[in-house]
Order: structure tokens, then sequence, then C-alpha cells
């Protein structure tokens, strides 16, 4: 949560929306495919919320990419 | 909107709080609606009917509860604990003060036609402490658990 993240001062980059303009996918199509809400698309892009990591592993498998080729940890 | 994702979710809430409502209903459509003049009687089958009913409403509404959390994805879950844990308690600190205030005649000195006395206070503080002690064991006896459980 962003409130957990301001006490750990950690702040989480991803690349999930370049990578989902890439393939010409809404968020709802992205939420669809990971079946999550479009919401948590949503926070996840803006980075308000940082996935876990069972789902981080779903969207670097739906990408073909590695979880640090999405998410970058910016400390 | 609701998104689709979340309609089950919501469905199944609906359920749990329509459903409890209805269950605590019963023992009125069964006894009548009891006592109009407010007048207190103890009345053996309300009392066992309404609890049994009470438990009934609560076992309902926690199932369909759990139904409707586990439709809820990981980012909605997680909004439900922080709202419950933050809310809870920012619900219990801001009842503190009102807790004193009211238990020393506040309402009692602020309009003097409130009744007061040593019976409405002790079942003022019961009130308050049936709400607040389980709440805290519950919340002492689940985070025990969990820890036992993640060692």
């Amino acid at each position: 949560m962003e409130a957990d993240e301001a006490l750990s001062g950690r702040e989480m980059k991803n690349r999930l929306k370049v990578l989902r303009a890439e393939r010409n996918w809404s968020q709802a199509d992205l939420a669809q495919r990971l079946d999550v809400s479009r919401q948590s698309v949503n926070a996840i892009e803006v980075g308000k919320y940082d996935p876990s990591l069972p789902l981080a592993f779903r969207i670097a498998r739906l990408f073909g990419q590695p979880i640090e080729a999405i998410f970058v940890d910016e400390t | 909107m609701i998104e689709r994702h979340d309609r089950r979710a919501w469905a199944y809430a609906l359920i749990a709080v329509g459903g409890a409502f209805a269950i605590m209903l019963l023992p009125v459509l069964i006894l009548g609606p009891g006592h109009p003049q407010r007048t207190v009687v103890i009345d053996p089958a309300r009392i066992v009917l309404t609890t049994a009913s009470t438990v009934l409403a609560v076992a309902w509404g926690s199932w369909f509860t759990w139904l409707s959390f586990r439709r809820f994805d990981e980012f909605l879950r997680e909004g439900s604990k922080f709202a419950w844990y933050w809310g809870g308690l920012l619900g219990i600190a801001v009842s503190a003060p009102l807790y004193v205030f009211i238990g020393l005649g506040g309402l009692h000195w602020l309009d003097p036609t409130r009744p007061v006395g040593l019976e409405l206070l002790r079942a003022f503080i019961l009130g308050y402490c049936i709400l607040l002690f389980p709440q805290a064991l519950c919340f002492l006896g689940v985070y025990v658990w969990w820890k036992r459980t993640k060692r």
C-alpha cells in the first residue's frame, strides 16, 4: 500500500503501461488476462500498489519477460 | 460503475447483509413486534428465539462475506484489510473520549432532561465493553494464530 511505501521509503517503478500500450490493450483487456480488476491494473501502473509475487509472476509470464525487466526497485 | 469482475463479490455481500436482516426479522414474524410501550418484559421464548436467530444471522453473514471476500482480487483484499484495520482502530480511538464523556454524565450535563443513574451507567459501560473486548481479544487471537502459522 502507499502508506507502507511511505514508511519504508522505497519506490517501485514498472513498465506495465508501456508493455500494455505496445500490444494495444486497454486496462480492462489486461485485467481480464490477469484475472484481476481494472482498478488493480490502474493502481499498479501508476505505482500506487505493488503486486504480490504470484501476480508479478503472472504479469511476467503474460509479457514473456523476467520480473526485473518489468518492475524496477528505485531505492 | 461496478466491474464485471466485482459483480459476484457485491452480489455475495448483498446476500450476506440482506439475508442476515431477514433472519433477524424471523422472531418478529413468529412472535409479533414485542412491546409497543417500550416496557421491559422478560419473555424467555423471545430471548431464546431472537438470540438463536442472531447466531444464525451471524453465521449466514459470515459465510457470504467470506465468499464475497474470496471473489475480490488481491488489490481489493488489501484495501479491505487496510480499511478494516486502520478504520477500526480510528473508530476505537474516536470512541474513547466519547465513552469517557458519556460515562461521566456528559449527555445529562448537555441536556438535563436525559435520564442519569448508576444502572444506566452500568448498562452503558457493559454495552461499550461488549463491543470493545471481544474485538480486541479476537484481534490478539488471530494475530497469534497468524504468526504461529508463518513459522
